[in-house]
Parts: structure tokens; C-alpha cells; sequence
């Protein structure tokens, strides 16, 4: 017979053990300690059960040990892919609900005391220098270009993803042109009395790139500070949503829509992932019963991305050119969503079922993509009144695998708070089969 | 030859909870927690003849109990307060005293021994407790499966109470309750009054809810402790739901008791 310790917060004193009595597995994942950190102080203070965090563990390192399958990056993970998302049930309260499950923004991508030696270019009669050991960037010569010398630092950023930057420069602040990621497009001006600058940007090429006016030398400039963070996404709930929409564990834990005005804007831009890399999913555990409602979904001229239920029959999913229908699935539950990694199909699952479907892919726009709603050009439309345990949004995933991992955390969840037990003592099947028991109606 | 060889070894006793949480004003519970209390834990009346006997803790977790009532069923006559105050908990009507054997059986809660209150009538009554936020502090622990307890102080109406769904204090100024919650399972409960402004209550170690600006300064609590039922100011009892306790420990103390120590002895026994 459990005790009541997997019920202790997993932040308690004793939560991990008692002297003489006994212990428990406690997380050791950073990424979903912090997550369960975040979630704890959004719950003002009550850290979650011992059971659910381990199961919450369980899914991040599963995330993370599975690949996403995409040819262009054959070491990235689902966990990788995963940009945009929130699992709504577990946490205590709404506000724990809404908790993004990657911190909004990532690990510190530049190391100030050791920056790469940048790659310089002249044009128009500059010529650009760099003295690490001060972190100055100066050019002497007059030159006749405004946009030269460009010092290139490399930093370990992915293209296509949205990234933060801030700093400070010190020095001729007024001869920085621009200060921008990759080598290319437009930049930003950093102030001309503080020498700060801060922006989000999509990277096309793995690089933070200084442009010094040539036309001003001779210019010196130093980097005092420099950060670059990816910036994931926390949504934005609009509609009143209230704590009675919420249900943290039972038979169909989640969010519930209310079909009318209640939505998240996940204010994940439709083109922060890459054109021909992006996926997109939301797990189900009440389906909609209105007709022709979105659990996700983007509706703009040039994306056109959503999970769409036409109930009380049919469910259409979409991303690009060509919808797909999944005839008679109106009432699906679980996970469903889309994954592309090319221009001209895109892989499907609903129902536990996976597939690939022709459809070209559109460019994407700055348009977010909604949650219970779509985003018709700006405006929440088509409201659903589904109840939703998870979504998750960003780059080519496997949809099969990631399915699996979400399944058996939302069942980790229910099975804890059913039977005060600790999902780590059981496998998923056990889970899944005692979790299925108390529904019917029974107890152990 | 050393020394040490003359010298009779013996054991030292593991720490029990109120070893380490001493000073507890009224203790009940079917398990032992004080080395330094030896009596007996409960006194049960038997069904097949009105018999009563005395058990200890060991006693009733070894089949002593279970075989006494052979089988019949057993009933709690009083429950014997641990803290040595003399603060136990009784009830002389034999249709109003909670049940512990079914059938020769122990009741069992989460595996643990438990006092089950059969939501109609039955109900313990304990010798007053004296509180006043004013110069003390209040600490409670409790293990339970539904229904109703209450410190109560007839006349002004002050009164802690452990209900089901949440966790209220009344004052004479106001009334407060925690953030509620739901449960049809066991859970452990701890309150604190750590002064005249600030009340924290918690559920599974989890904070229900902090709760401040709780009464004035003559907030007293001092009547009878009840258990298992909620008993009105005219003395009527009320509120009597189907459940059991399993633990039930006061402090009242002059510096607050480390309930974090409390929650984790609870929550890894029961």
C-alpha cells in the first residue's frame, strides 16, 4: 500500500526520502526542473506532486532521447524541436497551466570573456580591427561606405530560429551602423547615448554580425556586453478564461474551450519555424462539438496551418497547399498534429495514426498561431469548445514518437492522481491499463 | 580489558515524531510517537460482550486487537492522548463511539490502523485547549479520509476547523478558509496560527493558502477538542460525514513546530 509521499511537493524537504522510511526518485533533468520550477512559482508557491513531476521528467528525457527524424540535422530531438508549448494539465492552477514548457528565453549562447575572432570585411576603403583583448572593434581609414568595416562573430545559433539579442557597446556608439544576426537583412541601431541595443530576430546564418560606418573613422567600439537567447514563447490567454476551465487531472484533464471567445494566442509567429521545417500538434481529451472549430490554428493568404474539426463527422488537418481529411475522426482525441521537413508533403497523425500527405508548403507570415481559434489575419475565429492537455509548436518532429511521449505523460498524470502512486514504479502499459480501470469505475 | 566490556549495551530507541516535535498539547493517533509514553494507545469496546480493554499501539498493529475481538467488531471508547496533557479523547455512549475492528478485522486506511466515524452519530470529545494567538503559536497535524473536526470555543465562536474541501478558521471578527480543495482519498493536513496575523494551512506539504489579518487580539480557543463531528454553539452536533482519522496531533507551543519535519513523518508512514 502507497504511502502518502508521492503526494508530497517534490520542492518538500522530505519529498525525495525519510530517514528509515524509504525514498523516492526526484527529477534530475535540468530543462524539466526548471520547468517544474517556473510552474511552482505560478502556482503561487505549491510545487507539484511527486508523482506528476516524475512524470513530467520522464517526458522531457524521453523527448530528448528521441530523434526528430529530420535528414538536415540528424542529431536533433524532438526535445529540440519543441519550441512553442505548454502541457496544460498537472500544474495546480491555470496560471501553472499556461506555463511555457522551454523557458521563454534559452541557454546564453555568447561567453562575453571568450568571443570568437570575428571575421572582418572592407569595402569603400575601411579597414576593419579587432583587439580581443579589449573586445574593440575600430577602423582608421575614411571609406566611402556607410555599411563598412563587418565584423562576423560566429555563434552556435540555429537558422531559422527566432533568437534574442541585447548588449551594450561603449565607445564611438554613433558610428555603429547596424548591429544585426547572420550577414544579412535589416539590423538595428543600438542607442545612441547608452550603447544598448535589444531585439528578436529569426537567424539565417549562425553569426551576430557589427556593421561600423566607414564614412565616420577613425571609430572604436567596444562590446561591454553581449547576449543571445532563444526566445521561445509564453501564450497569452484571452476571453476570461477562468479556473473552472481548467482541470489539472480526472478522465479529461485540460483546457477547456468555451467555442465562443476563449482562446491562447501562442504568439509563435507561423514563419519562426523554417518553411519546410515546422510541425504542429495540440492532444485532445474532449473533443469539440461545434462544427467547423479549430483547436490550432493559423489562416492568413500565405500560411495556412490548423487542426480543424468539422464535427460532428469528419477532422481536417493542414499545413500549406492542401488539406488533409481524416473522414469520421470529428471525435478523435489524443494527439494530433502535422510535422514537414520538405516543400512538397507534410506528415499527419490523429487517432494514433500516421501518414504522408501532398501538400505544398506556403512561406508563412509574422501572423502567431492560436489555440482553441484561428487566426484569421489577426482575428480569433471559429472557436472550439474542446478540452486540451498539451500543444506544442516548432520544427520537424516525429510525430509517431512524440505521440507516445505525450500519451504517456497526460496518463502518468491521471494514473498519480487517481491512485497516489508513483508512475515511475510501472511501466506505460500498467499505467495505461489501471488508469483505464478507474475510469470504468473501479479502484485498486 | 577495556572498560567498555563492564558496561551494559543497550539499544537506543529510534527518535519518534514527538521526540523530535516535543511539547504537543493533545496527540492521538494508533501508532506510538513518544518513546516516553508507554500507556496504551486506545481503549476499545468489544460488540460481542460490551467488554473494554486497553491496547497499545503494538497491539493493535499485531493481531492482539483483531483476536481480543474475535469476530465481532470494536469500538473506540477513548482514544488516549500521547502528549501526556491527560487530553483524551471519549466517548461513554456506545452508539456514538467510532469503530476500529469490523468484523475481527482492523480497520485499515492506506494499510495504516484507523478510527472510523460512521457519519451518523459517532464523534470523541477531548478536554479543552487553550489557545490564545496572543502569546502562543498553534500547530495541528492530521491524517484523514473525510469528515469533520473542530477546536471550538462555545460562546465567542472562535474555532479551527478540518473539513473535507477546505480548512477554516473562525475568529471573533471574521471567518476564513482556505483555498479548497477536493479529496476522497486519505490526505495530511497541517495549520499553523504563528500569530495574530498569520494562519497557513497545507495539504499534502502543498500551501493551501496563507491567510493573514486573522482576528483580534483576543481570539481564544478553548473548549472541547471534537473529532469526527462539528458541534454547533447551542452544543448540537452537525456535519458528521463517513471517514476516518488516523493521526491527530496539537501543538501549542511558544516558537512554531517544524511542521515540515511533521509532513515528512506523515507522508512516509501513512
Amino acid at each position: 500500500m502507497p504511502t502518502l509521499a508521492p503526494k508530497l511537493p517534490w520542492q518538500h524537504a522530505f519529498a525525495g526520502g525519510y530517514p528509515r522510511r524509504g525514498g523516492q526518485p526526484l527529477p534530475t533533468d535540468p530543462d524539466a526542473i526548471d520547468y517544474l520550477n517556473r510552474v511552482a512559482a505560478a502556482d503561487g508557491g505549491a510545487a507539484v506532486e511527486v508523482g506528476i513531476a516524475q512524470a513530467i521528467d520522464a517526458f522531457v528525457r524521453g523527448c530528448k532521447a528521441d530523434s526528430a527524424g529530420f535528414a538536415g540535422d540528424p542529431t536533433r530531438t524532438n526535445w529540440d524541436a519543441i519550441q512553442a508549448s505548454c502541457i496544460m494539465c498537472g500544474a495546480r492552477t491555470l496560471s501553472g497551466a499556461l506555463v511555457p514548457l522551454k523557458t521563454p528565453y534559452g541557454p546564453e549562447l555568447v561567453n562575453i570573456d571568450a568571443l570568437p575572432t570575428p571575421t572582418i570585411a572592407d569595402s569603400g576603403g575601411s579597414a576593419g580591427e579587432w583587439t580581443a583583448a579589449t573586445r574593440t572593434m575600430s577602423n582608421t581609414p575614411v571609406g566611402s561606405s556607410d555599411t563598412y568595416p563587418r565584423f562576423t562573430f560566429a555563434v552556435s545559433a540555429t537558422v531559422g530560429r527566432r533568437y534574442r539579442v541585447s548588449g551594450v557597446l561603449s565607445g564611438d556608439i554613433a558610428d555603429v551602423y547596424w548591429v544585426r544576426l547572420g550577414a544579412s537583412g535589416v539590423g538595428v541601431v543600438p542607442n545612441p547615448v547608452t550603447g544598448a541595443f535589444d531585439f528578436v530576430a529569426v537567424c539565417p546564418a549562425a553569426s551576430i554580425q557589427f556593421l561600423l560606418n566607414g564614412t565616420l573613422a577613425p571609430s572604436s567600439v567596444r562590446i561591454e556586453s553581449l547576449s543571445i537567447r532563444e526566445d521561445s514563447f509564453t501564450p497569452t490567454a484571452f476571453g476570461s478564461w477562468a479556473s473552472g476551465d481548467y482541470s489539472r487531472s480526472g478522465s479529461t484533464p485540460g483546457l477547456k474551450g468555451n467555442g465562443s471567445t476563449k482562446y491562447l494566442n501562442t504568439n509563435r509567429a507561423n514563419n519562426a519555424d523554417g518553411q519546410n521545417d515546422s510541425h504542429f500538434s495540440a492532444f485532445v481529451t474532449l473533443p469539440t462539438t461545434l462544427f467547423n472549430s479549430y483547436y490550432l490554428g493559423a489562416f492568413t493568404a500565405s500560411a495556412v496551418k490548423y487542426l480543424n474539426s468539422r464535427y460532428p463527422t469528419d477532422f481536417y488537418l493542414r499545413d500549406g497547399a492542401v488539406e488533409y481529411v481524416a473522414a469520421g475522426k470529428a471525435n478523435a482525441t489524443g494527439l494530433m498534429g502535422m510535422s514537414r521537413d520538405n516543400a512538397a508533403n507534410v506528415k499527419f497523425r490523429i487517432d494514433g495514426v500516421g501518414g504522408t500527405h501532398t501538400s505544398a508548403s506556403w512561406v508563412g507570415d509574422s501572423y502567431s498561431t492560436f489555440i482553441f481559434a484561428r487566426n484569421a489575419t489577426g482575428t480569433a475565429a471559429n472557436f472550439s469548445d474542446g478540452r486540451l492537455a498539451f500543444y506544442s509548436i516548432g520544427a520537424a518532429i516525429d510525430l509517431a514518437a512524440m505521440d507516445e511521449r505525450v500519451t504517456n505523460l497526460v496518463t502518468a498524470i491521471r494514473f498519480h492522481t487517481l491512485t497516489g502512486l508513483l508512475p515511475n514504479d510501472y511501466d506505460p502499459a500498467t499505467i495505461a491499463y489501471i488508469t483505464a480501470a478507474y475510469a470504468a469505475g473501479g479502484t485498486l | 580489558m577495556s572498560p567498555m566490556n563492564n558496561r551494559l549495551l543497550v539499544p537506543q530507541k529510534l527518535p519518534l515524531l514527538l521526540d523530535y516535535a516535543p511539547n504537543a498539547a493533545a496527540a492521538y493517533s494508533l501508532r506510538s510517537l513518544s518513546n516516553s509514553y508507554v500507556g496504551p494507545v486506545v481503549t476499545v469496546r468489544r460488540s460481542t460482550d460490551s467488554a473494554e480493554r486497553d491496547f497499545t499501539s503494538t497491539e493493535v498493529s499485531d493481531g492482539t486487537l483483531a483476536a481480543w475481538c474475535g469476530g465481532g467488531d470494536g469500538f473506540v471508547k477513548t482514544w488516549h492522548d500521547q502528549s501526556q496533557h491527560g487530553r483524551d479523547a471519549s466517548q461513554s455512549t456506545a452508539g456514538y463511539q467510532p469503530q476500529i475492528v469490523a468484523s475481527g478485522v482492523v480497520i485499515l486506511e492506506g494499510g495504516k490502523p484507523a478510527v472510523l466515524f460512521d457519519g451518523v452519530d459517532d464523534r470523541l470529545a477531548g478536554s479543552p485547549l487553550n489557545f490564545n494567538a496572543a502569546v502562543s503559536k498553534l500547530s495541528v497535524a492530521c491524517v484523514k479520509a473525510g469528515t469533520h473536526m473542530q477546536i471550538r470555543s462555545v460562546g465567542n465562536g472562535n474555532n479551527l476547523e478540518f473539513q473535507s474541501t477546505d480548512v477554516n478558521i473562525f475568529t471573533a471578527g471574521a471567518s476564513y478558509s482556505s483555498a479548497s480543495f477536493s479529496s476522497t482519498e486519505r490526505f495530511l493536513i497541517t495549520a499553523a496560527i504563528n500569530s495574530l496575523t498569520t494562519f497557513q494551512s497545507k495539504l499534502n506539504g502543498a500551501l493551501l493558502e496563507s491567510l493573514t489579518g486573522i482576528g483580534p487580539t483576543d481570539d481564544v480557543f478553548a473548549s472541547n477538542i471534537n473529532i469526527g463531528f462539528r458541534e454547533t454553539d447551542a452544543g448540537t452536533s452537525q456535519q458528521k460525514p463517513l471517514g476516518s482519522i488516523s493521526e491527530l496531533i496539537f501543538w501549542v507551543t511558544s516558537d512554531p513546530v517544524n511542521l515540515t519535519a511533521v509532513e515528512g513523518d506523515l507522508a512516509w508512514y501513512y
